[in-house]
């Protein structure tokens, strides 16, 4: 990841994807656009989602560095056998928005090779129950 | 003296220079929230048959966007205005090419069309006191009710949930709004629960002879 978006902008990067996906209005916006474009869909690259939705840095150089990291997950494995970790975001967040319950949706990132999701409290001091993406951005910087 | 106009026409230049002709250039968070509120703002509009339509703060033409994905085989006339001449410089250089539609800049819609539709119009009121924005809200959507043959649409923000020190916005309820609508004679429809914190108000003119909400 720090490859691709500058290290110091990281932190902004992870911010707009999970205040885009946070409890309340904006996880309400989500499951509605999604209800009426059915943006996440395999369809569509998580890269011109990602543009749809505004969900990139704000900065020009890291905006680009954004696409590429969305577009090099679809040479990254993931928790689901056969399924590129690209494809494993798209239908994770797209099952969960279409889902009776929707969760919030956090994404972080671990060192490692492949993408993982899971279920839990993303943020230790809350007891919201999350939906959380996790990318091995080990590999995405090798 | 400055005008809720000059307000507004400097907040969205200042805006487009940012970041171009884009959403974030006319200040709405991506390109599909705004699709989203066209979804709703334009439950006015009969597709069945041609229209031409008034687009009052159009910013760069996203309405036009629109259309060729959730529409293309619609025939409508389309005219954009907007009070800032750099966000018009943007729509006629964007849309040179498309000729059913044309743009000026103005702070209301000079000719009558279809329909009218105002989207995000009211949001912004930086430092305005709120009875003379809604001075001004009203003489929009008088000028709208004027420059409309079918009905027009607008939309609006509601109020957060948790009490804020935001100053800048306005945020407001149908009531006040849906009152408004009939005292101008219009037939007002309500949408609210879409996925944002807002809520879209349709208007239709009653034909002549008939009463309006009937």
């Amino acid at each position: 990841m720090g490859a691709l978006v500058h290290d110091p902008n990281v932190p902004e990067a992870q911010t707009v994807l999970n205040s885009r996906f946070a409890p309340g209005d904006p996880l309400k916006e989500m499951i509605a656009i999604q209800k009426e474009f059915d943006v996440f869909s395999l369809k569509h690259s998580l890269a011109s989602t990602s543009s749809l939705l505004n969900i990139a840095p704000s900065q020009a150089k890291d905006r680009r560095g954004w696409f590429k990291f969305c577009n090099h997950l679809r040479d990254v494995p993931s928790d689901t056998k056969g399924m590129t970790g690209h494809d494993r975001v798209i239908t994770a967040v797209r099952d969960n928005l279409a889902s009776a319950h929707p969760l919030p949706i956090f994404f972080t990132w671990h060192p490692g090779v492949r993408l993982e999701v899971s279920k839990g409290r993303a943020l230790s001091f809350s007891k919201t129950e999350y939906l959380i993406i996790s990318a091995p951005v080990g590999h995405a910087a090798s | 003296m400055s005008s809720q106009g000059d307000t507004a026409r400097t907040y969205y230049s200042e805006k487009l220079k940012q970041h171009g002709a884009t959403a974030r250039g006319v200040d709405w968070p991506s390109a599909a929230s705004q699709y989203l509120r066209f979804v709703q703002l334009l439950k006015l509009c009969d597709f069945s048959r041609p229209f031409s339509i008034n687009d009052f703060g159009c910013g760069y033409g996203a309405l036009l966007e629109y259309f060729a994905y959730r529409h293309p085989e619609a025939a409508i006339r389309y005219h954009g205005i907007d009070i800032s001449p750099s966000m018009i410089e943007a729509a006629e250089l964007r849309w040179k090419h498309y000729t059913p539609a044309t743009f000026s800049i103005g702070s209301q819609c000079r000719d009558a069309a279809d329909y009218s539709l105002a989207s995000g119009v009211f949001n912004i009121k930086l430092d305005w006191p709120v009875e003379e924005w809604e001075t001004y809200i009203k003489s929009i959507l008088t000028n709208l009710r004027a420059k409309s043959r079918r009905g027009f649409c607008v939309n609006f923000m509601l109020p957060l949930e948790e009490p804020s020190d935001e100053q800048s916005l306005y945020r407001t309820t149908p009531d006040r709004w849906m009152d408004f609508l009939k005292e101008l004679d219009c037939s007002a429809e309500q949408i609210s629960e879409y996925g944002l914190r807002e809520f879209t108000l349709l208007a239709r003119i009653p034909s002549i002879g008939e009463a309006p909400g009937s």
